[in-house]
């Protein structure tokens, strides 16, 4: 895929966070929360991003959202540079992507009518729109995820999780992106609200043609929602590709682990054994920062990094065994 | 003889409106060596159940029924004859680990604590003592880490930790309350090893709840299924996920993304919420959301239907899925 | 619920009351301003020390000034103190506070290091300061006990509103092209509102207890204007021989203080949408 055919483009995103000084004087040590991540998302697709926690995902969809600056690397949405553009041209282009939390408790303010909530992408987007109009494309988009005209005057502590979080897809959608970044968007819902979520998400990429950023750390979700799937280990893509063919046949060690590690309804009651990922020790510098974990790490592993380099066609890997 | 053995349990919280049933008519029995699964989504009295059984219901609460414990009957035993049983004779842990450990004590005393307190070890015998534990629950360099802080451990060694914590005592009567939901996949996976290795050398029971269908088909021999405060079925692991005969259990399955629900297709949502305590609909509770209901689940609550001698459903239309 | 039609102010059993106080607090205040049952400065020494009587509904005091009569024009000082004191404080303090939690950094540090510096210094003493410079009076004794609040509602504002700031509501308003300033005003002030109003009428109380703590040291008020603190203060020396006179100014503070306290607690239930609705 040509880099100019993507809605997003990312390439070499690494960002490092500064910790708390070590003692009084001491130095604030830097942690790489991302490390040189480059992808491309084709518009109208779903690109499902899989990793636990401290992979870096979240910092991803940040970035992503030019919500924080790189260390280095660029963001391209529509071959802009986001993180180029004066605060004014990204404040114009904010409107062309938007976000979905995981917690609709926290994401939704809870002195607010899910009206003003819904209308506040408008209040930057289209300062101008008139009362009357705001209020229609409230009333359109409550209708579009399914809740009642008369839930716009309602608070959201007045409203059940899965209710809060339609209204924070109709929020992201009020001024018809071309991107959402969805990082958990169904995690904090029940098994049945959570369907009725992603069915709704499903749904609304049909008929508004809106480009999925998906982050989950539940195989089964991303497999279900994404086209194309790149999962994250400490920072890093370990490795990318086609949802389906990527999760049945995962060619990267973790990957395998992963997949392995979701329990498997078919099996249940039958108390299958499986290999059970160990907990691993720091990474050596220069080596596979996967290795200390890896069943089939070698002494190549932890003095040669691997690259992410293609393996087929569509896939690639960061493993020297792949 | 029977380990534990619940009887028309009912559970009413105080609020400004009157008390509220969030637990109605649950009856079950756990024999030692034997591990159940309680599955339901939230408000479906799970937790609650749980909390009466080992004493530490909210202020307020009143439980109505029989709770026994090799014949004793726990609702009506003093707090004083609860103290000498939790921790001792029954013990629990929590989704999240680090609010459950005391953060300004080393986990060491803190799993000593519980062996000096119910087994009247010196302390030099309960830090031995609580060495092995760790090492049992796999925690590396158990001698080393007795005196760490539990900030200085991650998410799953401290669930190790509380795990340590309440086999101290070697309880007959293990409850856990969504104890990987808060870890990660692989993460998940190793607790999940370590509870089925424990229940096979320890002997104890273990009442395991869950909203995941898949962590429970994982450990347990018995799966009970609940819904808004009532058991809609109860049967043997394997035969309960194969048949699944309440059309609540259906639609659990149905709304979980799974390796054969492809992408694009939509997930089988069970439409609407669950009713809240204090508009439970007369009749079955689940009929305002169920394809199968009939105007006589609308008056009368269905009675037990037996599947199978030891698998039945509180339903007028049971039958397999599928 | 709204607070349209059929607003249920019988719900609000404490915003009534509190409100109810303190009105009557500040009608006798304005009405003192053209009349009092006597003259405050009128000072006769046959009338002095008297119990209450159907002349002298409160007694007289030392001086045989009426009690009634004190209390009305002292509760202008008092109240005034406290209004534009906590006013000063919150004014400028939740600006500092919102200032620090939304710019971090240096700016965050500045202001919290500024609000060390004044509380390193007893109220009092920084009043005792200000007036030293400025010289003794009403007003100065505001504006010392105004700049004791500012850090006080600094610090406050600051930890409730970098909580607001973590939470992802901010991180929406941040990817609609929010600007700080407006999130701030839009979610952050709405948000910790609350606390500062319930806040606010704690240090109220607190401001008129200053200021009869200034007026005893003679900073404050000055002679012949009443305040409730300096009639506190003044009556402690005839306490064995007319505990009446220190009990009315007294109950006067303690009953404005729980006023405004209460109208505090029934604005903070007031303006927040789940309580609204957990008492609907």
């Amino acid at each position: 895929m040509s880099a100019a055919a993507s809605l997003v483009a990312a390439e070499g995103l690494t960002r490092d966070y500064r910790l708390p000084r070590v003692g009084v004087l001491g130095a604030r040590p830097r942690l790489r929360a991302l490390d040189g991540v480059s992808f491309a998302m084709s518009p109208g697709r779903s690109f499902g991003v899989v990793g636990e926690s401290g992979s870096g995902k979240s910092t991803l969809a940040r970035l992503v959202m030019a919500l924080e600056r790189p260390s280095g690397g660029t963001v391209r949405f529509n071959g802009e540079d986001l993180f180029a553009l004066s605060p004014d041209a990204l404040r114009a282009r904010r409107r062309f992507f938007q976000m979905v939390f995981q917690d609709p408790n926290g994401s939704l303010d809870p002195r607010r009518r899910i009206e003003w909530i819904v209308a506040e992408p408008l209040d930057v987007a289209e300062p101008d729109l008139p009362q009357a109009d705001r209020r229609a494309r409230v009333a359109d988009m409550l209708a579009a995820v399914g809740l009642p005209e008369d839930a716009a005057q309602r608070f959201p502590h007045e409203l059940s999780g899965g209710q809060r979080q339609r209204i924070a897809l109709a929020r992201a959608l009020v001024t018809a992106p071309a991107l959402i970044v969805a990082d958990e968007p169904v995690s904090a819902l029940d098994v049945s609200v959570q369907a009725q979520v992603l069915n709704l998400m499903m749904q609304l990429q049909e008929t508004r043609a809106v480009t999925y950023l998906f982050i989950s750390h539940n195989l089964a979700v991303v497999e279900h929602v994404a086209d194309e799937v790149a999962v994250m280990y400490r920072g890093r893509i370990v490795e990318q590709g086609p949802a389906v063919e990527l999760l049945a046949r995962p060619a990267h060690p973790y990957t395998q682990a992963l997949v392995d590690a979701v329990p498997d309804l078919a099996a249940a009651g039958t108390r299958r054994r499986r290999t059970v990922l160990r907990d691993g020790g720091e990474p050596v510098p220069g080596g596979c920062p996967f290795a200390p974990r890896c069943p089939r790490a070698e002494a190549r592993c932890r003095s040669e990094d691997p690259a992410l380099r293609a393996i087929a066609p569509g896939r690639r890997a960061a493993c020297h065994f792949a | 003889m029977t380990l534990l053995a619940v009887e028309g349990l009912t559970i009413s919280l105080p609020t400004p409106g009157g008390p509220l049933r969030v637990v109605r008519d649950a009856s079950f029995a756990l024999e030692r060596r034997q591990t159940l699964g309680i599955v339901g989504e939230s408000g479906s009295g799970k937790s609650m159940t749980a909390l009466a059984i080992i004493g530490l219901l909210p202020a307020g609460a009143t439980a109505a029924g029989r709770v026994m414990l090799d014949g004793e009957d726990l609702l009506m035993a003093s707090e004083e004859r609860l103290c000498a049983l939790r921790g001792n004779r029954i013990a629990m842990i929590f989704q999240e680990p680090m609010t459950s450990l005391n953060p300004v004590h080393r986990v060491g005393d803190q799993v000593a604590e519980g062996l000096i307190l119910h087994r009247g070890l010196d302390r030099a015998a309960a830090l031995a003592e609580a060495a092995r534990l760790l090492d049992r629950v796999g925690i590396a360099q158990a001698g080393a880490r007795l005196r760490a802080y539990p900030h200085e451990l991650s998410g799953g060694q401290r669930q190790r930790v509380m795990i340590a914590l309440a086999l101290a005592c070697r309880p007959d009567l293990l409850i856990a309350d969504e104890p990987t939901s808060a870890l990660d996949v692989t993460v998940q996976a190793q607790i999940i090893e370590l509870l089925r290795g424990l229940i096979d050398d320890f002997g104890m029971a273990l009442l395991l709840i869950s909203h995941d269908l898949a962590v429970v088909g994982e450990i347990a021999d018995r799966v009970m299924v609940m819904y808004a405060g009532a058991v809609a079925e109860e049967g043997p692991t394997a035969a309960l996920y194969a048949v699944r005969a309440h059309p609540y259990t259906q639609g659990l399955f149905g709304a979980l993304p799974d390796r054969l629900a492809r992408k694009g297709r939509r997930l089988a949502a069970i439409p609407g919420t669950v009713p809240l305590a204090n508009e439970l609909p007369p009749g079955c509770p689940f009929h305002g959301r169920c394809p199968k209901a009939a105007p006589i689940c609308r008056e009368t609550p269905p009675p037990w239907a037996s599947h199978a001698a030891d698998h039945r459903a509180r339903c007028y239309f049971p039958g397999a899925a599928r | 619920m709204s607070l349209g039609p059929g607003f249920g102010w019988h719900r609000y059993p404490a915003l009534i009351a509190g409100a109810a106080v303190t009105l009557v607090l500040v009608t006798l205040a304005a009405v003192s301003l053209a009349w009092t049952p006597y003259p405050v400065t009128e000072l006769v020494i046959a009338r002095r020390l008297q119990g209450p009587s159907a002349a002298h509904w409160l007694g007289t005091d030392q001086f045989g000034r009426d009690v009634l009569s004190m209390l009305m024009a002292g509760s202008r000082n008092s109240i005034a103190v406290g209004f534009v004191a906590v006013g000063i404080g919150l004014t400028l303090g939740v600006a500092l506070g919102m200032l620090a939690a939304a710019r971090r950094g240096l700016i965050d540090e500045a202001v919290m290091r500024l609000g060390d510096f004044t509380f390193a210094f007893p109220a009092v003493l920084s009043a005792i300061m200000i007036t030293a410079i400025a010289g003794p009076g009403a007003i100065n004794a505001i504006i010392a006990i105004g700049i004791f609040n500012i850090p006080v509602f600094a610090r406050l504002a600051r930890g409730a509103a970098l909580q607001v700031w973590s939470r992802d509501f901010i991180l929406a308003a941040r990817a609609a092209g929010k600007s700080t300033f407006r999130i701030t005003l839009e979610h952050v002030l709405p948000n910790v509102a609350g606390l500062l109003v319930v806040q606010a009428t704690i240090q109220f109380a607190l401001a008129i207890l200053a200021e009869a703590s200034l007026a005893y040291l003679g900073l404050g008020t000055q002679p012949p204007n009443p305040s409730w603190g300096k009639m506190l203060n003044e009556a402690q020396t005839f306490m064995s021989r007319a505990p009446l006179l220190a009990v009315f100014p007294g109950l006067a503070i303690a009953v404005a203080v729980l006023g405004i306290n209460l109208l505090g607690d029934g604005l903070r239930d007031l303006i927040d949408p789940k309580l609204r609705r957990a008492r609907a």
